[in-house]
């Protein structure tokens, strides 16, 4: 079984910042880590060598939640990344949802879904969010291919 | 000229917003060089169709602080190093290496903290 990985919270106060959308990023994290399980048991099954950690990255102004895949044996592949981002527009009341699968150093794109934006409660986060971790959630002969060959290779080092 | 002290204007994490890219690699980015001071690596730029976070150096609270390479001692032209510093301004070595010991582990780091709080923008595409 994959360990959860603890949260990244910046924010020390206990409820949202001003402007900030007010949503329940626990529910919809739960649900878009449901569909990203899924996505993790068919590579794993497809891909023995392949291995996923669930994640999640939150600050005041959103979430971002992911599952990184990748070959531990295998320093030389970059790490791919399958994660929904949902964040306030900065313009209005709404939340932007952007989803895609992607190199986690190297920030290549492999897949990347149409954004969608939606009102800023949890009962409009939650089934766009899932939606879009679904739809990633059919990526998994992508991730197979790129993780049996380094074709993502980080683009920067200080080397 | 040793790297250049930079707290103003914006720079990019190359990859995901995830809590290991945002975390430097230990035995790589823990050994600065000639003109580049070690630490986490970000970009004054974000190339074509690549994904990154914007982090805004003015958001970056100590102790971690901002370095741009000195490309005529071998540094790299754009390239600025984010890195923890101690009370007299070097940087803290052994604070460098506790952040980036966690990078593969299942606990984070304030230090990663640190760099979330300061992105201005995440998941931006380049050409930035």
């Amino acid at each position: 079984m994959n360990p959860v990985l603890p949260r990244v919270d910046v924010t020390d106060a206990p409820t949202a910042p001003a402007g900030a959308p007010n949503i329940d990023w626990d529910v919809v994290h739960a649900a878009v880590q449901r569909a990203l399980a899924e996505l993790a048991e068919e590579v794993e099954r497809g891909w023995p060598r392949a291995r996923s950690r669930p994640g999640e990255t939150t600050s005041g102004a959103g979430l971002f939640s992911y599952r990184t895949f990748e070959v531990p044996t295998d320093h030389g592949i970059d790490p791919l990344v399958a994660g929904v981002d949902f964040r306030a527009l900065p313009n209005g009341p709404g939340l932007r949802i952007v989803a895609d699968l992607c190199g986690e150093e190297s920030g290549v794109i492999l897949y990347e879904c149409s954004p969608r934006e939606v009102a800023a409660t949890t009962a409009a986060a939650l089934p766009a969010g899932e939606a879009l971790a679904r739809e990633l959630a059919g990526q998994a002969e992508s991730i197979g291919k790129a993780l049996a060959q380094p074709c993502c290779p980080p683009l920067e080092t200080t080397e | 000229m040793p790297p250049t002290l930079q707290t103003a204007g914006t720079v990019y994490r190359c990859g995901a917003a995830t809590k290991a890219n945002l975390t430097p690699r230990p035995g790589r980015d823990t050994v600065g060089r000639t003109g580049q001071m070690p630490g986490l690596s970000t970009f004054g730029s974000l190339q074509a169709s690549v994904k990154g976070q914007q982090i805004d150096l003015a958001l970056l609270q100590m102790p971690l602080r901002a370095f741009a390479d000195d490309s005529a001692e071998g540094g790299t032209a754009g390239h600025v190093t984010i890195v923890p510093i101690n009370e007299a301004g070097e940087v803290d070595r052994a604070l460098l290496d506790e952040w980036a010991a966690t990078r593969a582990t299942d606990e984070h780091h304030r230090l990663t903290d640190l760099i979330v709080a300061a992105i201005a923008q995440p998941n931006v595409r380049g050409p930035l």
